[in-house]
């Protein structure tokens, strides 16, 4: 392994929000950073920063996806599947479309992504998957039935997958947080927001810093013996 | 494009490698040799073809997409040199 693909991390959703602000910390903190989103950012990032135009829910796509990823910025040291749709409803509400979706964009892609990458990090013998999930994947939030089963889903296979790729020297993480003030959480209306915010021990939602150094702290080397595990980022609201 | 020969050394020698890698004797690997007896697990096997597609670009037939796992290492050299493996040996 060289010292570039040490440094190499792939982010998804870097147009906005969280995965925004994620590339922002990774890139300060010196790592070279391939975005993967629909959009490109809406400013230009400092540092070493590409980014790839994809639509992640274009399942068919992501093996082409991972072999740009590679082929423009080698190996990647790290995965941080970030992308998700913050889809809610009443379960008998939703069409059967919107459910199938719903799982696809977060639960399938993001194993597929990993599927295409993590290969190239056990044949190099190192690499970090942190895999953003949610507070709704461990406790049951009103409207989120089906977001939450992909989440769980992600979190089932993050245990797992770091059974099968430890010994080839890739940890792999999930970090859960508690719900932010982004794009993705507006949508599910002001007075969901504060029932959430009453729930929490803190009194307050959970900031996107906060994730943001709980996904770099997985990537650091200080982080190198967790693997299989579950950071919970919320506040407290599961307390 | 490789030949059939080169593909070979290349298989060969990257079994030999994770073999090295993983701790384990490397015995004398000949073409009919199932890999599995050879000491290959899956996650070695997930590595090597991940290395030789690095290494002789994008086999001509998807190992995994298949469902046609090859078992020996003349099924794995005829996935990358299709009609030439039996040459191999």
């Amino acid at each position: 392994m060289n010292a570039d693909n040490i440094r190499h991390v792939v982010v998804t959703g870097t147009s906005s929000g969280l995965g925004l602000a994620l590339a922002e910390t990774l890139l300060a903190a010196g790592y070279r950073v391939t975005g993967i989103a629909r959009r490109v950012p809406p400013r230009s990032l400092p540092g070493d920063y590409r980014h790839i135009k994809a639509d992640l829910a274009d399942l068919a796509g992501i093996p082409g996806l991972a072999r740009e990823v590679v082929r423009t910025g080698g190996v990647p040291y790290g995965l941080v599947n970030n992308a998700a749709q913050g889809i809610d409803g009443l379960l008998p509400l939703m069409t059967d479309r919107a459910v199938g979706q719903a799982v696809e964009i977060n639960l399938i892609s993001p194993m597929l992504l990993t599927k295409h990458l993590v290969k190239h990090m056990i044949s190099v013998g190192c690499g970090r998957v942190v895999t953003v999930s949610s507070i709704a994947a461990s406790t049951g939030l009103r409207g989120l039935s089906v977001y939450g089963a992909a989440k769980a889903g992600l979190e089932g296979f993050t245990r797992a997958l770091a059974r099968d790729v430890g010994r080839r020297g890739v940890t792999v993480n999930v970090v859960a947080p508690g719900f932010l003030p982004t794009d993705m959480t507006s949508q599910l209306g002001e007075r969901s927001l504060e029932r959430i915010r009453r729930r929490t021990a803190l009194g307050r939602c959970t900031e996107v810093g906060e994730v943001c150094a709980s996904v770099a702290y997985l990537l650091s080397a200080a982080a190198s013996g967790i693997t299989g595990q579950v950071l919970t980022v919320d506040a407290g609201a599961t307390a | 494009m490789h030949d059939v020969q080169d593909i070979q050394t290349a298989i060969t020698d990257e079994i030999a490698r994770l073999l090295t890698e993983d701790g384990k004797p490397v015995p004398p690997i000949a073409p009919d040799d199932r890999l599995i007896e050879l000491g290959l697990d899956s996650l070695s096997f997930a590595v090597l073809i991940t290395r030789l597609e690095r290494l002789l670009g994008d086999e001509p037939l998807d190992i995994i997409e298949s469902g046609a796992y090859p078992r020996t290492v003349r099924e794995l050299i005829a996935v990358y040199a299709p009609g030439d493996a039996k040459a191999a040996g």
